[in-house]
């Protein structure tokens, strides 16, 4: 790794990158068909390289502010492209707190920044753990090597460490240690869930895996706000995409003599989620720009909003689109099965309604 | 690339927080919150009009900030004039005449009306002295203001104005009135509409009572042949539907609408969040409290961008339908979190400390769908405009 400072530079333009032409190929990136154990094709592996490549070029990954990548989260979402981006962005933020003083955290955020290292955040033991009080994890105190597993992780098998993120006692108010582990190494297995996204999701055992120096951080709880606002902010991309795919098809779809778009019924519907995606969306970019903001409830309740939104306008554009909305071919289902997955990724509508009741009755301003 | 629509700073300045809290603790003084309870509380029928809240902020300026300091205002922006209105909305200070004399009819005079209607009008609207109203809507048209059909016909050096408008507001407790009216008719509806401001204190104007379920009554307006005069057009002639388009926008920021819903909500909040509380109220409260927090931010949105000089049609008919659809559902929370106490009025001896604030709410809530351009219309705007359907 080369450790640099990186200048002051404009906040990045990824306007180029997420455009109409390039967009119908990096949705599709890396489908595969179900039950597959195959791993994706040569051709995805690279073109994959190259979008990232392209982030790190056109400066992506050189920040974490929230203003910036809350913005590129949402452009990701409605390209549905899928990547360790966020996760990423997470384990930069978790690795560069002031409580480290080490040189760790400058050489990772120049090797991010260059595109050089991608990183999965692996917080769960269980597909129901409770983020905010991630499961246990072994560390053998002579060697500082782990063992466990985790599941649901993101990219696994691309990625060049996970940041595991655990328990090192049994009490679960522990603060929570954040362990690097590179992955290529013979302690790590991975195994592909087979989910309904049939994206990259991961279960992964960790059996006396070597890891990167660790340490307790106070920043798990930040850190996972800052991630939920991104990830809500992607599912809100990922809304208005399928807003505008399905707008696109009702204008050209003929129906009773007169293009479907000019029925008031599915018009209003697409109008309703349109509406309701604005509201979300300035809700999270009024939290990125506005320090007083209780992060941490904007961001249970921006995901619960976004998540609901997210799945919902997956299935209208689904139902708009006809029985061709159920096929391959057709990317209406694409973004159902995928908003299926995300819209509970970070926290189910349960878990985000029963964290957000305690930050309001431990004295959550309501205006 | 796919449309994106950009979105302006959305952050309160220090002066602006500044200038809040100073609104805020006068709305929550001794004498404001007294003559609150006394409005609350007052007899049926005895609606509220010129309050003395409006002249107290008038002599701060602070009824028309965004105004120019020679007409009234403070000459700050629009954000201190939307807080003032969400203040005023929180405190449950009536709003009413305040939207219709300042946020309407003072913009429409600000944007388009000459020095002469600006100077005689813009100070005693201002002050909180004198009420201007809205005359729109007619006994055959609501939504479709294309079909108004009150004319006023050519006579002399001005024009002779007849018509009936329903529906209308505070128009007995009004000066004037602006009124949109046909001055031409042709092929194409939307043309030929002028907008006029209307002295209601002439011959020829008869108002008449139209109850309503709300605590504040409906009129007709009978207008029979009233005198007009080039000074009393607002625009220019034939240009009333561009103008009223254009500044409906100002009517539809959401701020109000947010605000009102709100103070409804937190009213039960403490019924919802206590220890003991019903694990289903509470999540419900939850999803309520994040969508009137996701409305809050797309309202202020528009503010900023009224701000920029960039008003969009469209994001104003998505915070108004947005916001306004919270309304049932927090009106059905609300009683669920009270139960049968929450439908007893102000006027029942056993009503809740709020002044059966609930029960009132329940008969507002419906308004807000409707006023400003129903629900209905705002999808129509949304669908046709930002989602190019229809």
């Amino acid at each position: 790794m080369t450790v640099t400072t990186p200048a002051p530079m404009a906040p990045a333009d990824l306007s180029a990158l997420f455009d109409n032409d390039l967009i119908p190929v990096i949705r599709r990136l890396g489908e595969r068909g179900r039950g597959s154990t195959d791993p994706i094709s040569e051709a995805d592996i690279a073109t994959r390289e190259a979008v990232w490549q392209s982030l790190a070029a056109l400066g992506a990954l050189r920040s974490t502010a929230l203003r910036e990548t809350i913005a590129h989260a949402e452009l990701m979402g409605r390209a549905t492209y899928q990547s360790p981006y966020l996760d990423t962005l997470t384990a930069a933020e978790l690795f560069s707190t002031p409580d480290r003083p080490d040189d760790l955290s400058t050489e990772l955020s120049a090797a991010i920044a260059a595109g050089d290292i991608t990183i999965a955040i692996a917080a769960r033991a269980e597909g129901t753990d409770d983020l905010r009080h991630p499961a246990p994890i072994e560390i053998e105190p002579e060697t500082g090597r782990i063992t466990g597993v985790r599941r649901f992780v993101a990219f696994a098998a691309d990625v060049d460490f996970v940041c595991v993120v655990g328990r090192t006692s049994t009490n679960p108010d522990a603060e929570p240690t954040a362990a690097l582990v590179p992955v290529d190494q013979p302690a790590v297995t991975i195994r592909r869930h087979d989910d309904i996204g049939r994206g990259e999701l991961y279960q992964i055992t960790f059996n006396h895996a070597e890891v990167l120096p660790v340490g307790p951080t106070s920043a798990w709880a930040s850190a996972l706000a800052r991630a939920r606002l991104r990830h809500a902010s992607y599912l809100v991309g990922l809304t208005l995409g399928a807003i505008d795919l399905t707008a696109e098809y009702a204008r050209s779809r003929m129906v009773f003599g007169q293009p479907l778009a000019q029925f008031q019924a599915p018009a209003f519907r697409l109008a309703q989620l349109a509406s309701r995606a604005e509201a979300v969306r300035t809700m999270l970019r009024q939290a990125a720009a506005d320090a007083d903001t209780n992060i941490a409830l904007t961001a249970c309740q921006a995901l619960l909003l976004a998540g609901d939104l997210a799945l919902e306008a997956g299935a209208e554009a689904v139902q708009l689109h006809g029985s061709f909305g159920l096929t391959m071919p057709c990317d209406a289902q694409r973004f159902y099965r995928r908003a299926v997955v995300d819209a509970i990724l970070l926290g189910t509508g349960r878990d985000l309604r029963n964290q957000a009741l305690e930050l309001l009755t431990n004295g959550g301003a309501s205006s | 690339m796919p449309k994106t629509r950009s979105l302006p700073d959305l952050t309160e300045t220090p002066e602006q927080r500044a200038f809040r809290a100073e609104v805020r603790a006068f709305l929550h003084s001794e004498p404001v919150t007294e003559s609150v309870r006394r409005i609350r509380s007052a007899p049926p029928g005895d609606e509220p009009g010129l309050i003395e809240i409006y002249r107290w902020l008038g002599e701060r300026g602070w009824l028309a900030p965004s105004w120019p300091q020679r007409y009234g205002g403070l000459s700050r922006g629009m954000a201190e004039a939307a807080i003032v209105t969400e203040e005023i909305c929180l405190a449950g200070v009536p709003d009413d005449a305040h939207v219709l004399s300042i946020d309407i009819v003072g913009m429409f005079l600000l944007g388009v009306g000459t020095e002469e209607q600006r100077a005689r009008w813009l100070p005693p609207l201002a002050r909180g002295e004198k009420i201007a109203a809205v005359l729109f809507t007619e006994p055959e048209c609501g939504s479709d203001l294309s079909r108004l059909t009150t004319r006023a016909d050519p006579d002399g050096d001005g024009w002779r104005l007849s018509g009936t408008k329903v529906f209308n507001q505070k128009t007995q407790f009004a000066e004037i009135a602006l009124c949109a009216a046909r001055t031409s008719t042709g092929p194409v509806p939307f043309d030929g509409i002028t907008l006029f401001l209307v002295p209601l204190h002439s011959p020829g104007v008869v108002i008449r009572p139209v109850e309503n379920i709300t605590n504040d009554r409906f009129n007709e307006v009978v207008i029979d042949g009233v005198r007009l005069t080039e000074a009393d057009v607002v625009g220019e002639v034939g240009d009333g539907w561009r103008l009223l388009n254009e500044m409906l926008v100002f009517e539809r920021t959401g701020i109000d609408f947010h605000a009102k819903i709100r103070r409804w909500l937190d009213a039960v909040a403490p019924e919802a969040l206590k220890k003991d509380a019903d694990p289903d109220l509470a999540a419900r409260f939850v999803d309520l409290d994040a969508k009137l927090r996701a409305g809050r931010a797309l309202a202020w949105r528009v503010i900023a961008e009224i701000d920029q000089g960039t008003p969009d049609p469209a994001t104003a008919a998505m915070v108004k339908w947005y916001v306004t659809e919270q309304a049932r559902d927090v009106i059905r929370f609300c009683l669920e979190a009270r139960g049968l106490p929450g439908v007893l009025s102000a006027w029942d001896p056993e009503a809740a400390a709020d002044l059966g604030l609930i029960e009132a709410a329940c008969r507002h809530a419906p308004t807000l769908r409707l006023g400003s351009g129903t629900s209905e219309v705002m999808l129509y705007i949304i669908a046709s405009t930002a989602l190019e359907l229809l």
